[in-house]
């Protein structure tokens, strides 16, 4: 006995070749059947290394700086949130804020999307009543990357319904690091865009997944998600368009089936009913065009759905006369469309989302909108900024979308052709492409690596090699994709090489490992350059500015901060108080005071009338100033230490506006030299340099020498001497003024004050003399010599660093 | 934008100058009282918006006074000669202000446009000290006119509704623009479909090809390049196609962040799709069975572009991005 | 320790006086020989020491003599003390009291340590601190101007008894004095200025003093100081403060300039940019902030016996500017908590340091005992108001940790003195924390383990699970046929044997065990068949095919079995017909093969 079994093993290979190997996948499968815990396990490991590095590459400006509330809106937000976490969720919905448009006040429960402020609110709540006493500036300042995590792994579970498991994790790792969505969602970036990428893409996955099933379940739970993306972001019309795209497509591409009919019906109705929940968006949905092309699809599909069913009991001949009908009533429908659109009752496109289209629409009509730096178009540059190798390799994966089509890859092409579209017409819509250029890019790597690294065996028959493939396609996704996060290069060559080589399908194990280097490189590349550009560019809080000296010493200029405590210390608490629009949130934010005009720019005419004030001289403005009974002007002032986003630099868009309102008293040529030049010294034309804004800014800065190479009064900003100095405010007193002049504030003198005859002869005689001479000046210079463009028309830069 | 020409006929104008004058006030004495003028000018301005003035015409109708009208002026040199190829652009859109008040119910006999072509009244030029064409000018009811009675068009340009948003200023006449729709764009669509729709009629018996992925996905593919390109600023910024500087060096590539030329878009997108081909290759090579030795030189070729032009677009970015430290194969 | 406790027992014993406040009499027979009284007005405070040598012409010994205080110092008065003034310099118990037919003077009673026996002299000394006396004048002034204040005193030293001989020194600032009153004998010497001696004062005789003079020093007040101590038994006491800084000097008068606040020193002298605040020598990890983020501008400077912090607000502080901050810090427990078993002392301060010469208007103090701890007794350094027990939720409180609240207002510097608070708590307590987190976590996995094991699906996925069924039938179905291909392998090997060496017994024995499993494997697989048959055809179809594929296998295998018994055993074959023969059976065994592999294959 034991002789014969001790060398059945030789007897076995002589006879049966292919037992042993039987016998090992015998074994195999039994590991494949553990191997579904073995990679899940990975998906976890991978899916928690993604949150963990996305939420840590979002943190630079906390560590370098504090936890603070970043730029302009978000302070809004915050002071949103803080008031419905006082006040309770109903006492904000009904939300009336004085403090804001003054004397206009505004609605803030009725103007805003409130998902932000009720995301951070509950998650404040659950805290609170666990006793886990956390403030809730801490949890505004970290929701975004928190929610980070969340958009990746809902990105994972959609790519994972498109293509697969790998490709998933691809895109997961890819969408946790990569800028164009770190630029919205840094740490202390508390904007609704932080969490409306989550929102969007999961209920991109749910639609693709009740799309699949074809289940009601899925649907709700589209719908819900829908509502959740109404109530936290304008870009739910995205959503909102393109899903009915997704369905007309497959209409077209005559791929009707029941799940569709089901799934889309039920999201539509269900979808449109709880976004008209939303207070701001109200009664949009059907009363916009924006919505209508969602309302038609609804119509076409249920008459698909209708025409199928007839076909089934009808004769071709009456077929004939139901196509005729179908064809009619669509056209009535459009016919009453129209007729509804110009009547009134459906508003026609709103503006912002109108130059989308009419690219040029906005220059022309609504200048507000075109001084945002965030609706300009997008070079190539930004593109490959902010997606470096996913804008070269997403292709790819489109391309094998294409190829291998289905419903749901219908979906995620129409995802990516349309947001690519926009992220070309506005830079700030690169936010919408970046997940599906994650998607396709993991698609695209997944893909090749799949190949790749497929471990070849004699007989791999096509089921075989695919279960091994894809194993093995999890464990590369895994090991690349940890790289990808801290990058461990090489890890994955002395992989490669203690990996059993075989020559199954011919490249040979060289040109294979060659390849997959190639690749692990040029996802290092990705790695690094990520964490440079956040570092970089998207990491400072624009609260507070920091300056480099040349031995690397950090001086921190907290003049914001200081200005802006100032007022809510030292001022009545219902102080008014005068600025440019940009700073309306924050002067609300943190001094806490009442602000004539603010970031959300709704009414174009009192942001003139405060650029009317800027742009004209001191007592014209004056008399604005008491109309809007004003207590004190705030304007930042970059000249001492060269900031160059200060308000001289904006002074162009706000005369602009103001003319646009005002064309009788504003007249932008005055602010220019008669060579069309904007400048601020002896040069510069006495409108400009007799104007409040000028004034304001300038004030005492005559007597000031920053060294001793430059003359008094030398304006870093503009590197010129300026031109109006030693002169004395008739109506206004230096309230305060920062540490290095950053911001400086004025009170605005109630008349008894200066109403005494304390100015001297001799100023008053010159104040008139200049306001008088000017005049004469501008009706000589204004000859219209044609000469070559105005510089100012390059010079806008600047003050575009405006934001909405 | 640079534009105009300067006279050169001096003493030619000077001899007729006295003439005129001459001729200016008998005009002057026994020329037609308002309410005639007024008359003409309605009658005129409804045979055609843009009234053509000589020097005569111009003297009686807006340098007589009384008025209560007031009239825009476009002085032009629309002579083919005179090469003011911007004066065409410029009459164009004067005349779109001029049908649009026209035809606007705001229509009035307050405010009338007309034109003065330099070869039919220089002397006008002369008077008025125009050495420029085009000027637009507003001749209000009463007085001379100001200098903001003359739009600053290298500040506003000539665009119909920037003329018509000075009118506004000036007279506070508010026209509304109506440029005639613009059907060039719409037939060259409507032909497109036409075309396309043909075809598919010519083509019903197989429509197969419509079902082909590989033109669908091309298609697909290009668009992508030409928006990641940045094309979409090019058609909105209008960027040179490359940048001559003085002394003749040819700049491809926009040195600042801020900016590209056409050109430089194009090479991108080149070298996107490169790249896309390089990573397509490599995948089919390993996807496909079939001849290995063929297999084997597509994925080297593959590897090879996306390595290459993967660095050359990081040099190109580098270059533009001051301090990005990374690079691949080439600096 | 037991100074301390010592302290809190003349506190009670104070305190129980003040509620015993019988009204005291003037005893005349005290005469006070002579007073050396030095007033220090440099700060915003009013400092007066005063020295008294107190004698007893009476009969009978006394035991406490009065100190009185005027009507118009009576509100500023914020501190008082105390003591004798030979070497010792033993405190002396000191306490408000009333005095018959002197309504509205304010006494302080102050308790001798031994009777003052007659015809004996006695060497005190009486210190008092009060604030808000020094008034700006003018009230308002612009930022280049420097700031002056007004003392209105007395010059005489008040006092309920006759003063035989006093002199009074008061220390200003600076040498530049608009005026004083000149009573004489007075001298001014640079910044000092002396009244007297003055000879046989009546009692409660008052002569107006009336001093203006620069004084550029910090006018801050600290309209309130809240400060909390939360403790943990961990090792680690949370000390956090929350201040109103006011700038009670002269007013800004017009505007702020900030070009000469920066170009010249001597505008805006009586602004002040920042102050040091003193913490304890153990503070660490010191944050300074308001409700807009940290105060970047400030220094820290690590002392031997303190912690030093250079503090500057946001903005310099001007005549009627005010400022909000919060500065808080960490300290070792082991230094101000004691226990013994359940007991535990608490010994810190009840005010610290702010800045120097600070006057705080009204002080709260909150400490925050661990949760669990009770029967808490506090003993104040001097008197202080307490206000009702809170309880305060924090990480992983279930049921509220105690918060003792104390209250006082009009302190000054002198106030810095220790409280101790005892209380009790069950050391037992200290593992709650831990247990909640080990729980909950456990409780969380249990849920996952839940989770994943229960199956929530309301309909079951038929096609799945039978799928899967048959998976598990193959596998079983593969188990038995690889047992029957082991038992051809053995069969082989008999064969090969066999041939070898021609013993056919043996080879009977061990082929009847070989069939044997042989058979159960079949028979395994066949029933297994028929339950799939119900399932899913085809794969019953396979394995039809593959029982059949099997049976030809196995009379191959008879056929080799038989070629070697009938044939080459006995011997009645040619070699060569016999290689024939076995090279066929051979190649049809092979070709079998093949086909149950395939099928095998395609079975997996």
């Amino acid at each position: 006995m034991l002789p014969s079994k001790a060398n059945a093993p030789h007897a076995k290979k002589v006879l049966f070749p292919d037992k042993q190997p039987t016998n090992s996948r015998q074994v195999k499968s039994s590991t494949l059947t553990n191997a579904a815990g073995l990679s899940s396990l990975i998906t976890f490991t991978v899916l928690l290394l993604a949150w963990i590095s996305g939420f840590a590459s979002r943190l630079f400006a906390v560590i370098r700086f504090e936890s603070i509330i970043h730029e302009f809106d978000p302070w809004f937000n915050y002071r949103a949130t803080a008031y419905m976490v006082q006040h309770g969720f109903y006492n904000f919905l009904n939300w009336f804020d004085e403090r804001a448009w003054y004397p206009l006040g505004r609605i803030v429960g009725g103007t805003v999307y409130p998902g932000l402020m009720i995301t951070s609110g509950s998650i404040h709540h659950i805290l609170h009543s666990l006793n886990i006493p956390v403030h809730i500036r801490d949890i505004c300042v970290f929701l975004a990357p928190v929610f980070s995590g969340l958009t990746a792994i809902s990105t994972y579970f959609l790519t994972k319904e498109l293509w697969s498991a790998g490709a998933g994790l691809f895109a997961a790792c890819f969408i946790a690091i990569v800028p164009g969505y770190i630029s919205r969602s840094v740490a202390g970036s508390y904007d609704n865009e932080g969490i409306a990428i989550f929102a969007l893409q999961f209920t991109y996955y749910l639609w693709v997944k009740s799309v699949k099933t074809g289940s009601i379940f899925w649907a709700v739970l589209t719908a819900l998600s829908y509502f959740y993306m109404v109530s936290a972001w304008g870009g739910y019309v995205f959503i909102i368009n393109l899903i009915p795209l997704h369905v007309f497509a497959l209409l077209v591409m005559n791929r009707y089936s029941n799940r569709l009919f089901t799934s889309y019906t039920t999201f539509y109705i269900l979808g449109l009913l709880l976004s008209m929940q939303i207070p701001f968006v109200g009664f949009q949905p059907i009363r916009t065009s924006e919505h209508m092309a969602a309302g038609g699809v609804f119509g076409l599909l249920i008459f698909v759905a209708v025409f199928r069913y007839l076909r089934t009991m009808l004769t071709k001949s009456e077929m004939k006369y139901f196509g005729g009908f179908v064809t009619l009533t669509a056209a009535a429908l459009l016919l009453i469309l129209v007729i509804l659109t110009y009547s009134g009752l459906v508003a026609p496109w709103s503006g912002r989302f109108y130059s989308l289209w009419d690219t040029g629409y906005a220059k022309i009509h609504i200048p507000i909108i075109a001084s945002v730096s965030e609706h300009q178009p997008t070079t190539w540059f930004s593109f490959f900024f902010d997606l470096h190798i996913l804008v070269t390799t997403f292709p790819v994966g489109l391309w094998y979308c294409i190829k291998h089509i289905n419903d749901e890859r219908v979906f995620v092409v129409l995802y990516a052709i349309s947001a690519v579209y926009f992220a070309g017409v506005m830079v700030r819509l690169m936010l919408t492409l970046t997940p599906v250029v994650c998607m396709l890019a993991g698609v695209a790597f997944s893909g090749l690596l799949e190949l790749f690294l497929k471990e070849e065996d004699k007989d791999g028959s096509d089921r075989e090699g695919g279960e091994g493939s894809e194993e093995e396609s999890e464990e590369e996704t895994e090991r690349s994709s940890r790289r990808a996060l801290y990058d461990e290069a090489g890890k994955l060559r002395r992989m490669k090489h203690e990996r059993p080589k075989g020559s199954g399908d011919g490249l040979g194990a060289n040109l294979r490992n060659g390849v997959v280097i190639g690749i692990s490189m040029l996802l290092m590349m990705f790695t690094v350059h990520c964490t440079w550009v956040t570092s970089n560019a998207y990491s400072s809080p624009s609260i507070v500015l920091a300056s480099y000296s040349n031995d690397g010493g950090r001086s921190i200029l907290d003049d914001f901060r200081e200005a802006y405590y100032w007022l809510a210390q030292n001022t009545p608490n219902d102080a008014r108080v005068m600025s440019w629009w940009d700073y309306g949130y924050q002067i609300a934010g943190m001094a806490n005071r009442t602000t004539l005009v603010d970031n959300n720019t709704w009414n174009n005419s009192h942001i003139a009338l405060v650029g009317k004030a800027m742009s004209s001289n001191e007592s014209a403005a004056y008399d604005i100033m008491t109309s809007l009974d004003v207590d004190y002007v705030l304007v930042i002032f970059g000249g001492m230490i060269g900031y160059s986003g200060d308000d001289i630099n904006k002074f162009l868009w706000m005369v602009r506006i103001a003319e646009g309102e005002h064309p009788q008293d504003i007249r932008e040529s005055d602010y220019f030299t008669e060579r069309g030049e904007f400048r601020v010294d002896s040069e510069g034309s006495p409108t400009l340099l007799n104007s409040l804004m000028y004034k304001l800014s300038y004030y005492r800065f005559g007597e000031v020498k920053i060294d001793y190479r430059s003359p008094a009064g030398f304006d870093r900003t503009r590197n010129a001497e300026i031109g109006n100095k030693n002169f004395q405010l008739t109506y206004l007193d230096e309230a305060y003024t920062t540490e290095h002049w950053l911001v400086r504030i004025y009170r605005v003198k109630k008349p008894e004050e200066f109403n005494r005859p304390r100015i001297p002869i001799a100023e008053r005689t010159i104040n008139r003399r200049t306001s008088s001479f000017l005049s004469k000046k501008t009706a000589r210079r204004k000859k219209g010599l044609i000469k070559g463009r105005p510089t100012v028309v390059k010079g806008q830069k600047p003050q575009k660093k405006s934001t909405t | 934008m640079r534009c105009g020409f300067y006279l050169t006929l001096f003493s030619v104008t000077i001899l007729y100058l006295n003439h005129v004058s001459g001729q200016y006030r008998t005009k002057g004495n026994q020329g037609p009282s308002l309410g005639e003028r007024v008359q003409q000018l309605s009658e005129m301005a409804m045979k055609r918006p843009v009234l053509r003035f000589n020097g005569g015409k111009f003297k009686e109708f807006v340098k007589t006074t009384p008025r209560n009208y007031s009239v825009i002026v476009m002085f032009t040199a629309m002579a083919p000669q005179r090469q003011c190829q911007i004066c065409r652009h410029a009459s164009d859109e004067f005349t779109i202000v001029a049908n649009s008040f026209r035809y606007s119910q705001s229509y009035s006999n307050k405010l009338f446009f007309a034109v003065v072509d330099f070869d039919e009244g220089a002397d006008v030029f002369q008077m008025l000290r125009l050495n420029t064409a085009p000027v637009y000018i507003h001749f209000p009811p009463k007085g001379k006119p100001k200098s903001t009675d003359t739009m600053d068009i290298q500040r506003v340009g000539f665009a119909a509704e920037a003329i018509a948003k000075w009118i506004s200023e000036r007279t506070d006449i508010q026209i509304r623009v109506f440029r005639p729709p613009n059907y060039s764009g719409t037939v060259a669509v409507v032909m497109l479909l036409v075309l396309i729709g043909g075809f598919l009629y010519l083509r019903r018996n197989n429509l197969d090809f419509i079902y082909n992925k590989t033109i669908w996905g091309l298609n697909a593919l290009f668009f992508t390049f030409a928006m990641v390109s940045g094309q979409m600023w090019n058609h909105i910024r209008g960027p040179p196609f490359i940048h001559k500087s003085q002394n003749g060096a040819v700049a491809y590539i926009h040195g600042s962040s801020q900016g590209q030329f056409i050109l430089e878009t194009y090479i991108v997108m080149v070298l996107n799709g490169a790249v896309v081909l390089g990573m397509i290759m490599m995948t089919e090579a390993a996807a496909r069975k079939g001849d290995v030795r063929k297999r084997r030189i597509f994925a080297v070729i593959g590897l090879g572009l996306v390595a290459v032009f993967f660095s050359l677009i990081l040099s190109i970015f580098r270059n533009k991005a001051q301090g990005y430290p990374y690079s691949l194969l080439f600096k | 320790m037991a100074r301390g406790i010592i302290r809190g027992f003349i506190i009670l014993l104070s305190v129980c006086c003040i509620v015993s406040a019988n009204s005291e009499t003037i005893n005349n027979d005290l005469v006070i020989k002579n007073v050396e009284r030095s007033i220090d007005l440099q700060s915003q405070l009013t400092k007066i020491v005063n020295k008294l040598t107190v004698e007893n012409t009476g009969k009978n010994p006394v035991k406490s003599l009065l100190f009185a205080i005027e009507q118009k110092h009576k509100d500023g008065l914020s501190y008082i003390a105390a003591q004798t003034r030979d070497t010792s310099r033993s405190a002396l118990k000191i306490s408000e009291t009333k005095v018959q037919n002197h309504p509205d003077k304010l006494f302080y009673k102050i308790e001798l340590k031994d009777a003052l026996s007659p015809g004996r002299s006695l060497a005190i000394e009486v210190e008092t601190v009060s604030s808000n006396e020094l008034v700006p004048h003018p009230k308002e002034i612009t930022q280049k101007e420097k700031q002056l204040v007004r003392y209105f005193g007395n010059v005489y030293f008040y006092s309920p008894y006759t003063v035989a001989k006093q002199t009074s020194v008061i220390t200003l600032p600076s040498r530049n004095v608009e005026n004083y009153t000149k009573f004489k004998p007075v001298v001014q010497s640079d910044s000092t200025i002396t009244y007297g001696p003055y000879e046989k004062v009546a009692p409660f005789s008052v002569e107006d003093l009336i001093l203006h003079f620069e004084n550029n020093n910090k006018f801050l007040t600290i309209k309130k100081l809240e400060r909390v101590i939360e403790i943990s038994h961990w090792g680690n006491i949370a000390i956090e403060e929350t201040i109103d800084l006011y700038h009670t000097g002269a007013l800004l008068k017009g505007s702020f300039s900030r070009y000469e606040y920066a170009r010249e020193s001597k505008s805006g002298q009586s602004s002040v940019q920042n102050f040091n605040t003193i913490l304890p020598a153990a503070a660490s990890d010191v944050y300074y902030r308001d409700e807009i983020g940290n105060i970047s501008t400030s220094h820290m400077r690590i002392r031997k016996d303190a912690v030093e912090l250079n503090l500057r607000p946001r903005f310099p502080l001007f005549g009627g500017w005010k400022t909000h901050y919060v500065i808080g810090y960490n300290v070792p427990s082991y230094e101000y908590l004691f226990n013994s078993g359940d007991e535990y002392l608490l010994r810190m301060r009840l005010l610290d340091h702010v800045f120097d010469d600070m006057v705080v208007e009204e002080l709260v103090t909150k400490i925050i005992l661990p949760e669990g701890s009770h029967s808490v007794k506090l003993n104040a350094p001097y008197s202080v108001t307490r206000l009702p027990d809170t309880l305060h939720y924090t990480y992983l409180d279930t049921k509220g940790r105690p918060v003792i609240t104390i209250t006082k207002n009009n302190l000054v510097e002198n106030h810095i003195q220790d409280f101790q608070l005892r209380y009790t708590f069950p050391r037992l307590l200290m593992l709650q924390e831990p247990l909640l987190v080990v729980i909950a976590l456990y409780l969380l996995f249990l849920l996952v383990i839940v989770y994943v094991r229960l199956d929530f699906s309301i309909n079951k996925d038929e096609v799945s699970e039978s799928k899967l069924r048959i998976a598990g039938r193959c596998e079983k179905i593969l188990a038995a046929q690889d047992r029957r291909v082991n038992s051809y392998n053995d069969l082989d090997d008999q064969l090969s044997e066999l041939k070898a060496n021609k013993n056919t017994n043996t080879f009977q024995a061990a082929v009847k065990s070989i069939n044997q499993e042989y058979k159960t494997a079949t028979n395994t697989i066949s029933e297994l068949s028929l339950k799939l048959k119900g399932e899913s055809g085809d794969v019953y179809e396979r394995i039809q095919e593959l029982q059949k594929l099997d049976k030809a296998l196995k009379e191959l295998y008879n056929q080799q079995q038989a070629l070697y018994f009938d044939k080459l055993i006995p011997g009645r074959i040619g070699r060569q017909p016999f290689v024939d023969a076995e090279s066929v059976i051979i190649k049809k065994k092979e070709e079998t093969v093949e086909k149950i592999n395939s099928i095998v294959k395609s079975l997996q």
